[in-house]
């Protein structure tokens, strides 16, 4: 069970990430995940340096052309649901980051 | 006055089906106490180092376990670090008995992981990264992958110079009797191995492996004079954030350098005489920072020099490094590794190294991380 | 000053299934399938998206441009992410509108949005709020080999109906309502059932035509008054039709029809099109809409272009141009079936 109180709390840091702008720092693909995520698996990686000097590691969504990723590639975040919860849980969503 | 090692034992590290976590340090401690020939009532506090037993087994309070298991009333620490749990351990041991709060103490690293299945283990071990980077889905071979990348490009290398370090790895584990695995490996294999985090493949990543290693550290100059053993020169423990996001560098392990700097003032050895060390290989990636990071090469260098095998076994180079095998071919039971690491030292010093032996040794250094570099644990021993 | 849409947004995911590609799995005749249906392809969201994040796109777009307080929030779905809990407070948490608000979540199939719609215009004209938020989100399901997955099709429009400097006025609506049990979903059941034909002639039709006859005569205007009509799409053959029968050309409906591609996004249908047809219309020029939503009823809609369109429209059809097709295994898997 995934506790409701952690999601309201951490929905205050995602609200406040959401819509912000970067660059593409360095990435990965993952092609063997943790049980949560096994449903969008495989997936890419990124960590962003964001316009206002954060750091951020979130999954790259809707990349149509995987040779489009490079470092210096902008990037925007918006919300998505990745962790997969149980029938019962809470929802938690998170950041993700798709081509600007 | 300096601690020595006077025993030490390691169970083989692989999948011991057959064997509990505790099974194996209940091997491990009554190894290192024969191997030291001394019995638990010698011994003034056990230091036990490891990670996952909560998360994976819901077991905790493990020294009230082992105090069950062997019928003793002594202090019993359980020491976690992440990957850095035994090396942890063996620092807190040594500074137990440095400050004179015992005389003869036991270190004792496990891990049981496979009995579980291999994504929860991936999700045990992302225990040891911050929330954002667990929610984000990424796993520890994506932390070194992202690590990864961006080194090869900085300096230009591929996947090949990474190869070099689990084509080495895995001729030393050979011959290394207690080795998860002990055959060679090719190029080609390396290469082709199934991506796990790209651009890190199969064979690129430490395995899953069960093990027990412990150690005997004492001041007691009895036991000293009867057994000889190996000096502790120095034992420094550093850290940095848990989080890839907040380092300095994403090429370069901070703890390590830090740890290492500390390490050799306080040991008063310089590089130069390490003639053997065992190095945190948990991907390959890892022992090219770890060779840069300690100070062995330059920044930059260690791509090009690790496909020169420079510190492969009877290739004349001046320091040998993981003829254990290292993480890649001996086994990462996690807890067990750092403690395995001084051993293999203290085998080789000692001159009981056997068919892995390395010759004229006289200063060794091991080298522990916790998760992606948040906590780095610099050891060194001397004949 | 007029009480009328402010500003809007849309979303599409960018991923498409052919109706071809879904026939030859079922052993079925593509062209015939495409034929009767109007429909080639629809639009897909992956797994890691559903009816919130989706209203999170269109809205944000919305509400980016737009910097008056929020004093509502509504949420129609069919395919909403709890049977209880609001999805229109997550929403308005994640929009970051505060707490002075009323919010609720609605449902009556296809037009649980455009419902909302008609409270929010209620709201703001009697000056209670400043403006609203009403936010359309499907994400539509359908049982594999059922007729409706060739159809239901995933998508989000979100608007904000205010005062200050409206794109479209909205002069006058009209809703029509009855019990009509021509599509359902029981609580826990993961798929909708319908009545086949039963959906057409005493549901479909009978709704629109009962919601825009009433609002052309109360309001006295004839079909010809319109540039553009927009009417529900569960099909490319329904809105033609009913349409037709209303005395409207296929031309002042031509810029609507999305379905064809798009496939019917449900609660987000009919306004889809709306947004389809707001990248072409001119100040002054009217539209006529209407909804559907099963079990039964009709909201319709004149709309009433203003200058501001012309700053403030939306590029829809290059956007909806950006896509890529995946199989049948990748949309079982987006869909979350497999």
């Amino acid at each position: 069970m995934i506790s409701p109180v952690k999601v309201w709390r951490r929905q205050k840091t995602i609200r406040d990430l959401l819509g912000k702008e970067g660059a593409i720092v360095t990435w990965t693909k993952i092609y063997t995940p943790p049980p949560q995520f096994k449903h969008i698996a495989p997936y890419i990686i990124v960590l962003v340096k964001l316009n206002d000097g954060q750091n951020v590691c979130a999954q790259l969504i809707d990349c149509i052309d995987y040779s489009l990723i490079n470092v210096g590639k902008k990037v925007i975040i918006t919300l998505r649901k990745l962790r997969e919860s149980l029938l019962d849980d809470v929802v938690p969503y998170t950041i993700a980051c798709k081509f600007i | 006055m300096k601690s020595h090692i006077i025993g030490y034992y390691t169970t083989r590290f692989g999948e011991l089906w057959e064997n509990s976590l505790f099974d194996l340090v209940e091997e491990a401690i009554v190894g290192a106490l024969k191997d030291s020939d001394l019995e638990m009532g010698d011994i003034d506090a056990i230091f036990f180092g490891n990670m996952l037993s909560g998360v994976l087994e819901n077991n905790l309070h493990a020294g009230a376990k082992i105090a069950d298991i062997f019928g003793i009333t002594i202090p019993i620490f359980r020491i976690e670090g992440a990957c850095a749990s035994g090396g942890l351990a063996f620092h807190l041991a040594h500074e137990y008995v440095q400050s004179g709060k015992g005389k003869t103490v036991l270190v004792i690293g496990a891990e049981k992981m496979t009995d579980v299945q291999p994504e929860y283990i991936s999700q045990g071990l992302m225990a040891a990264a911050s929330g954002e980077e667990q929610e984000s889905g990424i796993t520890f071979a994506g932390l070194y992958a992202l690590m990864t990348r961006a080194y090869l490009n900085k300096y230009g290398y591929s996947k090949k110079n990474l190869a070099a370090i689990a084509i080495k790895n895995h001729a030393h584990g050979v011959l290394n009797p207690t080795a998860h695995f002990r055959k060679t490996i090719t190029l080609t294999q390396v290469l082709e191995s199934s991506t796990i985090a790209d651009p890190l493949g199969l064979l690129d990543c430490s395995p899953v492996s069960d093990g027990a290693a412990s150690l005997i550290i004492t001041t007691d100059l009895t036991h000293i004079k009867r057994r000889g053993g190996v000096h502790i020169l120095s034992s420094q423990v550093a850290t940095d954030s848990i989080s890839l996001l907040q380092r300095d560098s994403l090429i370069e392990l901070k703890a390590t350098q830090i740890a290492a700097e500390k390490s050799f003032v306080e040991s008063k050895i310089h590089r130069k005489d390490i003639s053997v060390a065992e190095v945190h290989d948990c991907f390959t990636i890892a022992e090219l920072f770890a060779m840069e990071d300690l100070g062995f090469w330059k920044k930059g260098e260690a791509g090009e020099r690790a496909i020169q095998y420079e510190t492969l076994r009877n290739n004349n180079g001046p320091l040998v490094v993981n003829p254990s095998g290292g993480l890649k071919a001996a086994g990462h039971p996690v807890g067990a590794t750092g403690i395995k690491q001084i051993g293999e030292l203290y085998t080789q010093l000692i001159g009981h190294a056997d068919k892995r032996q390395i010759k004229n040794v006289k200063y060794g250094l091991a080298h522990n991380v916790g998760g992606s570099g948040g906590t780095a644990v610099v050891t060194i021993l001397g004949i | 000053m007029k009480t009328g849409i402010t500003s809007y947004g849309f979303y599409v995911p960018q991923y498409r299934i052919r109706v071809a590609d879904i026939a030859r799995v079922w052993g079925k005749n593509a062209s015939e399938i495409e034929r009767s249906l109007g429909v080639m392809e629809k639009a897909v969201s992956t797994a890691a998206e559903d009816s919130l994040t989706m209203a999170y796109e269109s809205s944000n777009i919305a509400i980016k441009k737009y910097k008056q307080p929020i004093g509502a929030l509504f949420f129609g779905t069919e395919s909403p992410v709890y049977a209880v809990n609001p999805s229109s407070t997550i929403l308005g948490e994640l929009l970051n509108i505060g707490n002075n608000y009323l919010a609720y979540d609605t449902q009556f199939a296809c037009k649980a949005a455009t419902g909302a719609l008609i409270s929010a215009l209620v709201l703001v004209e009697s000056k209670q709020i400043e403006s609203a938020l009403v936010v359309a989100s499907d994400k539509a399901t359908s049982k594999p080999h059922d007729m409706l997955e060739y159809t239901a099709a995933s998508g989000s429009v979100s608007i904000i109906v205010g005062e200050k400097k409206p794109i479209l006025t909205i002069e006058a609506w009209e809703s029509f309502s009855s019990d009509t049990p021509d599509f359902w979903r029981r609580e826990g059941i993961k798929y909708p059932s319908h009545g086949g034909r039963f959906t057409g002639k005493p549901s479909y039709f009978k709704h629109i035509i009962g919601s825009v006859t009433t609002l052309l005569s109360k309001t006295k205007h004839k079909p010809e008054n319109f540039a553009y009509a927009v009417f529900h799409m569960p099909n490319g053959k329904f809105p033609a039709q009913v349409a037709s029968q209303l005395g409207f050309s296929s031309r002042q409906i031509k810029r609507s029809l999305v379905v064809s591609e798009l496939g019917n996004s449900y609660t987000a249908s009919a306004l889809m099109g709306l947004v389809a047809t707001l990248e072409y219309i001119k100040p002054r020029e009217k539209i006529l809409f209407a909804s559907y939503g099963s079990g039964a009823g009709s909201d319709a809609f004149i709309f009433t272009a203003t200058p501001e369109i012309e700053k403030k429209r939306l590029f829809f059809s290059k956007k909806i141009s950006e896509k890529k097709y995946v199989d049948y295994p990748t949309y079982l898997k987006y869909m979350k079936i497999i």
